[in-house]
């Protein structure tokens, strides 16, 4: 074991060259291990607590993304009263309408009710927190994510103009009619985070505005408020036209009932999403980069294995005579293969450590930059069982791999005897 | 009693078609130091592995230290060796990255019968060979093999192969990479320290100055008649 750690030694550069390779690779591996796991989860847990969602008929996926995800839209709105249609619908407990098609400084706003904020669950049934302020109470009032608020500097009162379209080109800005932020949610690394609600009233009347602006702007200034929908009900104010809508239910069973009935609703064609359903279905998509991310990281522990196999083998040649002095002292060919596979184990082993110290350092350094950028986590916490497995696995496979230079060593020490033909 | 016993060899190397060894008989007595002269190929190393057990050989061939060697599979040949003898090469004796004192201490990692004969710290008694030696412990113990000059590696080489008193040492034309004189010293330490210990020394040589170290000389192409010894 000494002799192993002398000869190491002795090899210093270029055994720390290997271990920093296999550190590399295993911090790799963990990071894509780690990240992969936190996406999933981010991912699955973005519609907890929604159990269907109601939209123009359309895609599944596409619905989900638009309405959960903020990306793309939903394509047709539909009919206000749907919104009516459903929540006295039995079987559902609460409906919350979506209405989409703007954006602020790229960020999707959603016009809404209050109740989104009540009935949004993410992680774990986890409901929306305000870190300041509360929910919009009137028109002009807005409420933002916590991405929003960081990038965009916003705080409880500042003004926000919103722009017309999805994309983070503002194709119109509706600089007539601006929001006040009353409340700033806390963060849950779901697309929320990157959303502006608005009330339902507040979109409506950005669009009912539009046409009126290019013939006199000044009308528009003198009577802000919306003059289409006086007639509100008396659950509400009940927009035109609206995107989609969050559904809860009072219970389980009434999914298929309700999914039957939106599906067979007459006046226009609508399709009831279940978010976990279609979560699924994307899931799969995404799941086959998530596989290419892991086959990526495995090659790269390959080839860090491989280094080592070159390295103990390049060796080999260099280090007959020392092979063939510890045979003449009484080592067997056993005993020299004992030390290549020990070295194998040892340089693995650190590999590992080092990979490990480096794997918490960068999730140190970019947790901040990924939980904020994308809504993921590395998670500097400890192992769990399967990283562990994993490590085991490469520290297995260290030795396998180191069993190609000690046999070479085996019968090299064999056909050597004690004579050094050099 | 023969340390080293050498009765009726015939050795052949696998593939080879013709002996290198034919009826060779040999035998070294404890405390007896015995030179063996021949031409290259005559046999003197395939003789050195025989005796060594590096190579298979037949039952009732070879015996050292009372052993019979082909009797041993290979496993317990190294044991063996590790046990009972100490071999010194042409040149590159040492482990270089090891410093003097952990070369000379090498056969006691593998040999504990080595290690139990040695009272007291190892440590001390590797110094006490270097001393015996010619070598200033103190100064070049901790040194590096590499850094040492030949003659001082040859002669670490001695200490290793004396460590622990083994009864036979093999010396494989351990003087040819030394100067005149530096021989001279090395081989009069040499015979006198494997005397002390009363270890048998067969040493292989094409040198004819160093005879008079000897208590025989035997040549190669004696050895079919030099019969056994008892």
């Amino acid at each position: 074991m000494t002799l192993v750690l002398h000869s190491l030694w002795n090899r210093r550069f270029v055994a720390a060259l290997t271990v920093f390779a296999i550190a590399l690779s295993v911090a790799l591996i963990l990071s894509v291990e780690r990240l992969r796991d936190s996406a999933r989860t981010s991912f699955a847990n973005s519609a907890s607590g929604i159990d269907l969602i109601v939209a123009p008929r359309g895609n599944d996926v596409q619905i989900l993304l638009a309405t959960v995800f903020g990306v793309g839209s939903t394509g047709a709105g539909m009919s206000g009263e749907v919104l009516e249609l459903l929540e006295e619908m039995p079987g559902v407990a609460w409906a919350v309408p979506l209405m989409q098609g703007d954006n602020h400084q790229g960020f999707p706003v959603i016009g809404t009710s209050a109740a989104y904020f009540e009935h949004f669950k993410h992680s774990r049934r986890q409901g929306l927190e305000f870190v300041k302020g509360d929910a919009f109470d009137d028109v002009h009032g807005a409420v933002i994510g916590a991405e929003v608020a960081d990038r965009l500097g916003y705080d409880v009162g500042t003004e926000i103009v919103n722009a017309h379209g999805a994309g983070a080109v503002a194709l119109e800005v509706h600089d007539e009619a601006p929001f006040q932020i009353t409340g700033v949610l806390a963060r849950n690394n779901t697309a929320v985070d990157r959303m502006v609600f608005i009330s339902l009233e507040g979109f409506d009347a950005l669009h009912a505005e539009i046409a009126p602006r290019s013939a006199d702007p000044f009308d528009t200034l003198a009577e802000p408020s919306h003059d289409s929908h006086d007639d509100e009900h008396e659950h509400g104010f009940v927009p035109d036209q609206i995107n989609a809508v969050y559904i809860g239910l009072s219970s389980r069973t009434a999914v298929l009932g309700v999914q039957r009935a939106v599906a067979t609703y007459k006046a226009e064609p609508l399709a009831a999403v279940m978010p976990n359903v279609a979560l699924l279905q994307l899931w799969s998509i995404t799941g086959t980069a998530e596989n290419a991310l892991r086959l990526m990281s495995v090659a790269v522990m390959a080839a860090s294995m491989i280094g080592m196999v070159v390295m103990l083998s390049a060796a080999l040649e260099a280090r007959r005579r020392e092979f063939a002095i510890l045979r003449s002292v009484g080592a067997a060919p056993r005993d020299v293969v004992l030390m290549i596979v020990t070295e194998a184990l040892l340089l693995t082993a650190s590999g590992i450590v080092l990979g490990l110290l480096i794997f918490w350092g960068v999730a140190l350094l970019a947790e901040p930059i990924l939980s904020t950028g994308f809504g993921v986590t590395l998670g500097s916490k400890m192992l769990n069982v399967s990283e562990v497995t994993l490590l085991l696995t490469i520290l297995c496979f260290g030795a396998l791999a180191s069993l190609l230079p000690a046999w070479r060593v085996y019968r090299m020490t064999l056909a050597d005897g004690l004579t050094t033909k050099l | 009693m023969s340390q080293i016993s050498v009765s009726d060899f015939s050795f052949v190397w696998p593939g080879g078609n013709a002996a290198v060894l034919q009826n060779a008989s040999l035998g070294v007595a404890a405390g007896e130091r015995v030179m063996l002269r021949g031409p290259s190929g005559s046999g003197k190393s395939t003789l050195l592995a025989a005796i060594s057990g590096v190579i298979d050989i037949p039952v009732g061939a070879v015996s050292v230290a009372g052993q019979d060697i082909g009797t041993l599979p290979a496993s317990k040949r190294d044991r063996f060796r590790a046990d009972h003898m100490g071999l010194i090469f042409q040149v590159f004796n040492l482990v270089p990255w090891l410093s003097a004192v952990d070369n000379i201490l090498l056969p006691c990692r593998f040999s504990k019968r080595r290690r139990d004969r040695i009272a007291g710290p190892l440590d001390k008694e590797a110094r006490r060979l270097m001393a015996a030696l010619g070598l200033d412990p103190d100064a070049l113990g901790a040194s590096q093999a590499s850094a040492l000059s030949v003659g001082q590696q040859q002669r670490i080489a001695a200490a290793r192969a004396l460590i622990g008193a083994p009864e036979v040492i093999l010396a494989d034309e351990p003087t040819s990479a030394l100067d005149p004189e530096t021989k001279e010293t090395f081989m009069q330490m040499l015979s006198q320290q494997a005397q002390e210990s009363g270890a048998a020394l067969l040493m292989v040589s094409h040198d004819n100055g160093l005879d008079h170290h000897f208590d025989r000389v035997i040549h190669m192409s004696e050895l079919p008649q030099t019969g056994t010894v008892a």
